[in-house]
């Protein structure tokens, strides 16, 4: 009996034991198997020499390329004067690498290369069940190749760009590297951590979108193409959708328009010494474009203040207001090479009959990308003495159209009722 | 006929003046003398004045340690003439001679402006002034002051006091300046000048503050809010001038207004300098009053439309213009 309860016990402790084991010893394999076809992606300064930047990326065997992250090869890519390619393979081998194509939505790039490895990486035709185990290869830190065992947990939820939710620990330099499954197909690139064991890949389909497109002569052309394409989509979808707004003290404000943008609020309504209440709503689109270090895109958002007062003098109250208006800014960065400066508007709008406010409209223009704009705007209503609702978005990287229809539509659907 | 002599300070500033009948004067330190000098390079009995049977005047020097000086700096070996209006030094000690035939310049008569300049000193528009100041600051300590930091009333009000000691400085300077210039110092008048420029400033600042909301805060409202307020300065340096000074009334505007531009400086340069090619921050007019202190109607969602294409395509040709770098 003591015998038999012994034996259950160790069986369950091997049983326990196994499935780490086993997932060990699949990344093991995919590794062995794989580890020609794995590179380190160098940005180097000709000048100089030196490293600028470095990452992960992994040949493909058909067409034969070497796929790395857009953002791994930017400085490459918009400076090809000043730096150049190379990839270090796991053998010590040394080359240079050129560039064939780019995809900065989905932040991919594709690399030419004579280098020739025993086994190169497939893509996988059809996406992973839920849970299944992947594992992810890359280049940390510049220590050298390691592989990472995973989990695949299906697409981002509320994300316009389609990525893979993966938990595991992708570290910054592994950026550019496969995730592959466990017959060491290629399901996802590495793209992006947000700590904690939470990954994002992008999906093949991105890649073989990439793949099949025709070659293009001008990157840089192809890259504002891809752009203005990008945000029209993007707007379509919002200017199209069945706005949904939510009260907000007195007024409507629109609320989660599109599932892709996202709303929070706060209020300081339990401290009760302050002289005006306010409440706050606030609703993004997170996901920037990386088109260099200093310079992303492709951001929206939106915020809402709902100010009351209790028993001030209106000229109190509206200097208080003042305060919570004049500190609008940029949401999204940009170089002195990239964008002009802003100029603003300033006007007393009366969108509807008997509604007033004021109205700021500011705009930047993208140097390199033309048509493409970021928008500031904040407005405050005017027509009550102790209260007032303060509209605000920011818009990056968006055509004339489609910010004068978005304004529009924004104006509109901020009403007092 | 009779001779003046003048001791003059070292800014050739009058500080005594002597009339003789007799022909000879004798001048120096010693007690015995009929001008006695301080000037301690000065002999005891340092030179005299002789009148000749001319009726010329002659500057005798007495073998002196340190030398007598004619018009030119010419030092007097044995004597020297000397003519009515003309300098001489004993060492260097200045003097000046006067015949009592000598001409003099035209009465200076009583300016209106410089009365009412002068009546200005009147302790009731002192008051009035101050107390335009100290409203000005109730109301913005009234606006800005948040409801849990009310215990603080007390320490702004004090800024008054502070404010007001510290536009004394001004006046007293040009008061001094008068006063070493041998000229009434005028304290009050320019004291009641000083708190009338920062009293105007006080309601220009206010009237604009609307005025730039109205205008949806534009450039022009911006500009002619300084120059408002060059006006007002280059107002009190003239009346500063005029109660301090006897210069022309040309060169009383031209300095005032050099001043008041120096003063504003920072404010018209910030309005002239080229906007830079590239800003990370957002400039704007974020002035917010009721509704009812807008004049307009406000622009209809159409016009606005129409404005904002205005200002893409503005931006437009921004993004085309030649890169400076």
């Amino acid at each position: 009996m003591l015998q038999k309860t012994w034996t259950s016990l160790l069986l369950l402790v091997l049983c326990c034991c196994s499935a780490p084991g086993y997932s060990a010893a699949v990344a093991e394999k995919v590794f062995a198997d794989y580890a020609d076809a794995l590179l380190q992606i160098k940005v180097l300064e000709h000048a100089s020499g030196a490293k600028s930047a470095i990452g992960s990326g992994f040949l493909l065997a058909d067409p034969q390329l070497v796929v790395t992250n857009y953002h791994v090869v930017s400085e490459a890519v918009l400076f090809p004067q000043k730096y150049q390619l190379e990839f270090l393979a796991q053998n010590q081998q040394k080359g240079k690498l050129e560039i064939v194509a780019v995809d900065v939505v989905n932040d991919l790039a594709l690399l030419k290369t004579d280098y020739k490895a025993a086994k190169s990486f497939q893509l996988q035709q059809q996406n992973p069940v839920q849970g299944a185990a992947v594992y992810s290869l890359g280049n940390p830190h510049d220590l050298g190749l390691i592989v990472v065992p995973g989990t695949y947990n299906g697409l981002q939820k509320h994300s316009f760009y389609p990525r893979i939710h993966f938990t595991g620990a992708i570290n910054s330099g592994m950026s550019g590297g496969p995730a592959v499954n466990e017959a060491g197909e290629v399901i996802g690139v590495n793209v992006a951590s947000a700590g904690n064991d939470l990954g994002f890949l992008v999906p093949a389909a991105a890649l073989q979108q990439l793949l099949s497109k025709a070659p293009v002569a001008d990157i840089k052309q192809d890259i504002h193409q891809q752009l203005i394409s990008n945000q029209q989509a993007m707007f379509e979808q919002i200017l199209k959708a069945d706005w949904q707004l939510k009260s907000f003290g007195p007024a409507t404000v629109p609320d989660e328009i599109v599932p892709f943008i996202r709303c929070w609020g706060t209020s300081n309504v339990e401290k009760d010494k302050d002289d005006v209440k306010r409440v706050n709503a606030f609703c993004n689109q997170p996901e920037e474009i990386f088109l260099s270090s200093e310079f992303s895109t492709g951001r929206i958002e939106m915020q809402f203040e709902w100010l009351q007062a209790k028993d001030l003098h209106p000229l109190q109250f509206f200097r208080r207001y003042q305060q919570s208006i004049n500190q609008m800014n940029a949401d999204n960065s940009a170089g002195e090479d990239d964008v002009t400066a802003y100029s603003c508007q300033n006007q007393l709008l009366s969108p509807v009959e008997g509604q007033h406010a004021k109205a700021v409209f500011c705009l930047r223009a993208y140097r390199n990308y033309p048509q493409l704009f970021d928008v500031a705007y904040i407005s405050a209503s005017l027509d009550h003495q102790q209260q007032g609702v303060i509209s605000h978005f920011t818009l990056a990287g968006v055509d004339q159209k489609m910010a004068l229809q978005f304004s529009h539509k924004f104006i509109g659907a901020v009403v007092w009722q | 006929m009779a001779v003046i002599v003048e001791v003059l300070n070292k800014q050739q500033k009058v500080t005594e003046r002597h009339k003789f009948a007799q022909h000879q004067v004798r001048l120096g330190r010693a007690f015995d003398n009929d001008v006695i000098l301080f000037n301690q390079h000065v002999c005891p009995y340092h030179a005299t004045l002789q009148q000749d049977e001319a009726g010329q005047w002659w500057l005798e020097d007495l073998s002196s340690v340190n030398g007598s000086f004619v018009a030119g700096r010419k030092a007097v070996q044995a004597k020297e003439p000397l003519r009515s209006g003309e300098v001489c030094w004993l060492g260097e000690q200045a003097l000046r001679l006067y015949d009592d035939s000598h001409p003099v310049a035209a009465t200076l008569p009583f300016s209106a402006v410089g009365q009412k300049l002068q009546a200005m000193g009147h302790w009731a528009f002192i008051l009035l002034f101050a107390l335009i100041l100290a409203v000005d600051l109730v109301v913005e300590i009234w606006l800005t002051l948040p409801k849990q930091l009310e215990h603080l009333w007390t320490v702004r009000l004090l800024d008054l006091p502070r404010t007001l000691l510290m536009f004394c400085i001004w006046p007293a300077i040009l008061a001094l300046w008068s006063r070493f210039n041998q000229q009434e110092s005028h304290f009050l008048p320019q004291l009641s000048l000083t708190y009338a420029a920062l009293a105007s400033s006080a309601v220009w600042g206010a009237f604009c503050y609307w005025l730039g909301f109205n205008l949806d805060g534009s450039a022009a409202a911006q500009v002619f809010e300084v120059l408002g307020y060059i006006l007002i300065l280059t107002a009190l340096f003239c009346g500063n001038l005029w109660l301090a000074t006897h210069w022309s009334v040309k060169a009383q505007t031209s300095v005032a207004l050099a001043l008041a531009l120096l003063a504003t400086s920072g404010q018209w340069a910030g309005l002239l300098t080229p906007v830079s090619p590239f800003d990370r921050s957002l400039h704007y007019d974020s002035r917010l009053l009721p509704l009812s202190f807008y004049l307009g109607k406000g622009k209809d969602m159409q016009q606005y439309e129409q404005e904002l294409q205005q200002l893409f395509e503005q931006v437009e040709q921004k993004r085309q213009e030649p890169d400076k770098t």
